[in-house]
């Protein structure tokens, strides 16, 4: 990956995260790393926990970013989110998986954007 | 939280209660469908989704949502879960808050905006949750008027997934749905043609009249044009009325197949089946992975037509020979085993060589005795052997034709075979069995019993023709019929040999 793309995808995460506190939704965690990979930004919409995925493009294509969440990025979320379930102990709380798709100035929210895979 | 709504299934031709249970779980999002679901299950998840969310309630993407369906170890087929299954997540949702769910069995297909699509077998679900002691049914509109044939079990026809949430918190009235069964029930036979049409052949109508009464089995040999087919197409209109548990039979095997005609609560004639000779198997006496009835079961308590028997495959007739004997069939498969009933009349016509001509007299017949011997050996023995009335029926006359005058029309015939049933039905009280075609050897030797002189009759006939032992039950069964037609209790001689003449003309064929 070159350092122009991963500057980019660090430019969404934080008009994401700005976008998403402004909506009134606390933050917990930032690009949380295990070993089954990443999730870009963990938050609380009210009672819900809110695992999100940043997808970010510099023009806008034919094709939705989107669908670049395909099964496989699904289950990898899907994973982590379970290993931080277990790791925080959360039990029973509401939790949704969320997509947002920055496209150089605008962002598109898509909430409840999958189900868990595992 | 966890909600249980009750609904159906079908299982062969039988319906059974499922429980659906639903449970809501915060957690991450996930909605499975657990207990033996088929693909058509599996993908309600989606029309039940879009469903609710078009219904103006809401979808909760934050859930872990688990359907259960028991008994789990049935397999689930069919869109007639979506409903419940919406309902059940509805409840265990808290968006609707109802009181006794447990009362009502609710089946339905949904459609993504909301409303309620008709199903399969509703009268068979029907059945079974009257059976369980169901109180009420929630059933698609389209499906009313034939669950509420089913007595015992009030009928509420829904159109939408909103109106029923409505209902079920009783915010919404909905009237029950009645039929009147003796309404649909009064039968008309205007709609079938009538044996006063047909010239001559008298000696067939005849022999008609002796296979409805009895409900045997019949094979017309005859040229092309002798008026075999149109014989048969009017042996519906001298069937004896069809009883309301008939009825239901035969709708429950025509609701599954999706077959009933729109509007109509129970089928209130007999069916009459002519599958053409091309069919399989599998069509002929049902079959597939998930066994389906076929056309012997279609013509349940009513005339299967087989027109052409040689043309038909050789496997396809010898699958015929159980249901034949039975009066059901049964079919295995890896999975299970289910049985359709197949309590049909059959009625078989061919012609008497390739060309067709053989038995005319005006024409000459171009086959060689080779291609008729090929042409007979086709129908097994054993098949022959099923079928008790073997009937020639030759060219008609000029004067037949020109000069008939209805002397054997349907209405009489009818009259007289509805005499010779009651009688069979009054014997057969508590044997379990309506016609004689339908006695086992036990009812044969207890009903049947002939005088010396049939006896010696008989015995001569069968060792100078060479009958088999069943061909002897047969001829038994027949004379039976044909005692009862006269309305004699005892069978006497001249039955004995109408019934006899049934039997002896295909051997002059099948000997040659």
């Amino acid at each position: 990956m070159t350092l122009e793309r991963i500057k980019l995808g660090q430019y969404g995460e934080e008009k994401a995260a700005k976008y998403l506190l402004k909506q009134g939704v606390k933050i917990l965690e930032k690009n949380y790393r295990c070993g089954y990979g990443e999730i870009d930004i963990i938050a609380k919409d009210k009672d819900t926990l809110v695992f999100v995925e940043v997808k970010t493009r510099k023009t806008s294509t034919y094709l939705s970013p989107f669908l670049a969440v395909n099964k496989h990025k699904q289950l990898q979320i899907s994973k982590v989110a379970v290993h931080y379930l277990l790791e925080k102990k959360i039990q029973e709380m509401p939790c949704r998986f969320d997509v947002m798709i920055v496209v150089d100035k605008d962002i598109d929210w898509i909430r409840g954007a999958f189900e868990r895979m595992v | 939280m966890l909600a249980q709504v009750k609904s159906g299934g079908i299982l062969g031709i039988d319906g059974y209660i499922i429980d659906v249970e639903v449970d809501v779980f915060p957690s991450l999002p996930l909605f499975n469908i657990v207990g033996l679901p088929d693909s058509a299950v599996k993908e309600s998840k989606e029309r039940v989704r879009t469903a609710i969310i078009n219904s103006e309630f809401e979808f909760s993407e934050k859930y872990r949502l688990t359907v259960n369906l028991a008994p789990a170890d049935v397999k689930k087929e069919g869109a007639s879960l979506d409903l419940p299954i919406a309902v059940g997540i509805l409840i265990a949702t808290r968006q609707i808050r109802v009181k006794s769910l447990q009362e009502y069995v609710i089946v339905g297909e949904l459609s993504l905006d909301g409303s309620i699509r008709p199903i399969k077998g509703c009268i068979s679900i029907a059945l079974a949750a009257s059976g369980a002691g169901i109180k009420g049914m929630l059933i698609p509109k389209a499906n009313a008027q034939e669950a509420s044939v089913v007595e015992g079990i009030e009928v509420y026809p829904v159109n939408t997934l909103m109106e029923v949430a409505r209902f079920l918190s009783g915010e919404l009235e909905i009237e029950q749905y009645k039929v009147d069964i003796n309404k649909i029930f009064s039968r008309d036979t205007q709609d079938y043609p009538d044996f006063g049409e047909v010239g001559g052949q008298e000696h067939v109508k005849r022999a008609l009249e002796v296979a409805a009464a009895g409900g045997h089995n019949v094979l017309m040999i005859g040229p092309p044009g002798s008026g075999k087919t149109m014989l048969a197409r009017r042996v519906p209109s001298v069937l004896p009325d069809f009883v309301l548990c008939e009825a239901i039979e035969v709708t429950k095997i025509y609701s599954i197949m999706g077959l009933l005609p729109r509007g109509k609560a129970l089928l209130t004639t007999r069916p009459f089946r002519a599958p053409h000779h091309t069919i399989s198997d599998a069509g002929l006496v049902g079959g597939g992975h998930n066994p389906k009835p076929g056309e012997v079961s279609l013509s349940h308590h009513g005339v299967l037509f087989l027109d052409e028997l040689p043309e038909f495959s050789r496997k396809v007739l010898e699958s015929m020979r159980q249901p034949l004997e039975d009066k059901v069939v049964t079919i295995s498969r890896a999975n299970g085993r289910l049985s359709f009933p197949s309590n049909f009349m059959l009625i078989s016509a061919m012609n008497p060589c390739p060309c067709g001509y053989l038995t005319d007299s005006s024409r000459e017949c171009t086959c060689s005795p080779i291609q008729i011997q090929k042409y007979l050996s086709k129908i097994s023995g054993p098949l022959l052997d099923r079928i008790d009335i073997h009937i020639d029926v030759p060219r008609v006359s000029y004067d037949d034709l020109a000069h008939h005058h209805d002397n054997r029309c349907s209405n009489d015939m009818r009259q007289r075979i509805n005499c010779a049933r009651g009688i069979q039905s009054q014997r057969f009280n508590d044997n379990g069995i309506y016609t004689n075609s339908q006695m086992n050897a036990r009812h044969i030797k207890k009903y049947c019993q002939i005088n010396e002189k049939g006896g010696e009759m008989l015995r001569n006939v069968i060792d100078k023709l060479g009958f088999s032992a069943r061909a002897y039950d047969r001829i038994l069964k027949v004379s039976r019929t044909i005692a009862d037609l006269e309305g004699s209790p005892a069978i006497s001689e001249s039955h004995i040999s109408e019934a006899i003449q049934y039997r002896s003309l295909d051997r002059e064929w099948w000997k040659m």
